[in-house]
């Protein structure tokens, strides 16, 4: 068969790759991926909202409001006391876990790093999937965001 | 294209269920879109198994909460053929020079033919063009094998390509002639730009 003309070329190309797909191992390999997602992120953000904008700004100026209240603290008092009980550290060689996909430096001039207090479900609205280190959701854990100029909060080190 | 079965679920139904953990609706949602995905990153390389880690990676971004994919400020379509074509292009950036030779005639195999001669030389003229379509300029591939082979819409391919939908006609434009040429047939619709936007490119 001798096509003279390319959209028949490109008709007979499309129809040729019409059953053309990655093979299974790819889908099984991104149903475990989805399920250890699914396991270290239980779902707290408003599945309603999913896609909306006023939802994510919501948890966006939320968290910007929270960050801005943990500087604020820690500028204000200081961390120890002498004599008094040390507060927790973080491990200094321990890195920091991406919160944002793709490069999370890539449009960032500047950051700090805050530290900060908050439920364990409010992990997943940051972004972070994988496993807190308290096992109970009802208890706070404490962590180092690293947080760009924007506010976004790029990266998270959990304190012991 | 994906996603038009009249009685099966919506894509923004899957994407709630899939949000919500429904592991059902995650499998449903890459079945519908595997294909075209692959299909694109094949075509765009000529290696399947690039091809396979573009499909991980998209749906990967799809499992790790679609950042940046807002169904109030561009179609769904062009959100994965968007994150496709980035892990596309960064693979191809960083391992240049390549052979666009394929990995093999897998993917090219069709049932057996009753008229083996006419089966064979349709397959010579595909793997022909497919040779062609690789050895043109990325820009003008991306078009042609997104709206010529994919049949997805100018609307959706300008937000996966990042640019206007005059950019995507008029790169298809130019991509068909370099390829017609390449190949020695007509180009027989040089106003093709009107028709395909007619069936939906001008969304």
């Amino acid at each position: 068969m001798k096509h003279t003309d390319l959209d028949a070329l490109l008709a007979a190309a499309q129809a040729a790759d019409a059953n053309v797909e990655a093979p299974p191992r790819v889908e099984d390999g991104l149903r475990i991926a989805y399920r250890e997602a699914r396991r270290a992120a239980p779902a707290v953000e408003p599945t309603r909202g999913f896609g909306l904008r006023a939802a994510r700004e919501w948890l966006w100026a939320g968290l910007a409001a929270a960050v801005v209240a943990a500087a604020l603290l820690a500028v204000s008092r200081p961390l120890r006391t002498p004599g008094g009980p040390t507060v927790a550290e973080a491990d200094p060689d321990e890195a920091f876990t991406p919160l944002v996909y793709g490069d999370p430096w890539s449009d960032v001039e500047a950051v700090q790093v805050v530290r900060v207090e908050m439920p364990r479900t409010a992990l997943a609205a940051l972004g972070y999937v994988g496993s807190a280190p308290v096992p109970d959701v009802a208890t706070a854990v404490r962590a180092d965001l690293l947080v760009g100029n924007d506010g976004v909060a790029r990266g998270i080190r959990f304190v012991r | 294209m994906a996603g038009t079965d009249r009685d099966a679920p919506s894509d923004d139904d899957l994407l709630l269920l899939l949000r919500d953990g429904d592991e059902a609706a995650f499998t449903a949602f890459y079945r519908r879109w595997q294909g075209p995905i692959f299909r694109f990153a094949l075509r765009m390389t000529g290696r399947e198994a690039l091809a396979e880690d573009v499909v991980q990676e998209t749906f990967l971004a799809v499992v790790h909460g679609m950042r940046g994919y807002d169904p109030a400020r561009g179609s769904l379509a062009g959100w994965l053929f968007g994150v496709a074509r980035n892990q596309l292009l960064r693979r191809l950036r960083s391992e240049r020079p390549y052979l666009p030779l394929g990995d093999g005639p897998g993917h090219a195999d069709r049932p057996a033919p009753d008229d083996v001669f006419s089966q064979v030389a349709e397959q010579r003229e595909l793997e022909r063009l497919r040779r062609s379509l690789l050895s043109l300029p990325e820009h003008y591939r991306e078009v042609l094998v997104l709206c010529g082979l994919q049949g997805v819409s100018y609307g959706d391919a300008a937000e996966a390509l990042g640019c206007a939908i005059g950019t995507v006609r008029s790169r298809l434009s130019r991509g068909r002639e370099l390829l017609a040429a390449r190949l020695g047939v007509a180009n027989a619709l040089p106003a093709v730009a009107d028709q395909v936007g007619a069936a939906g490119g001008g969304r």
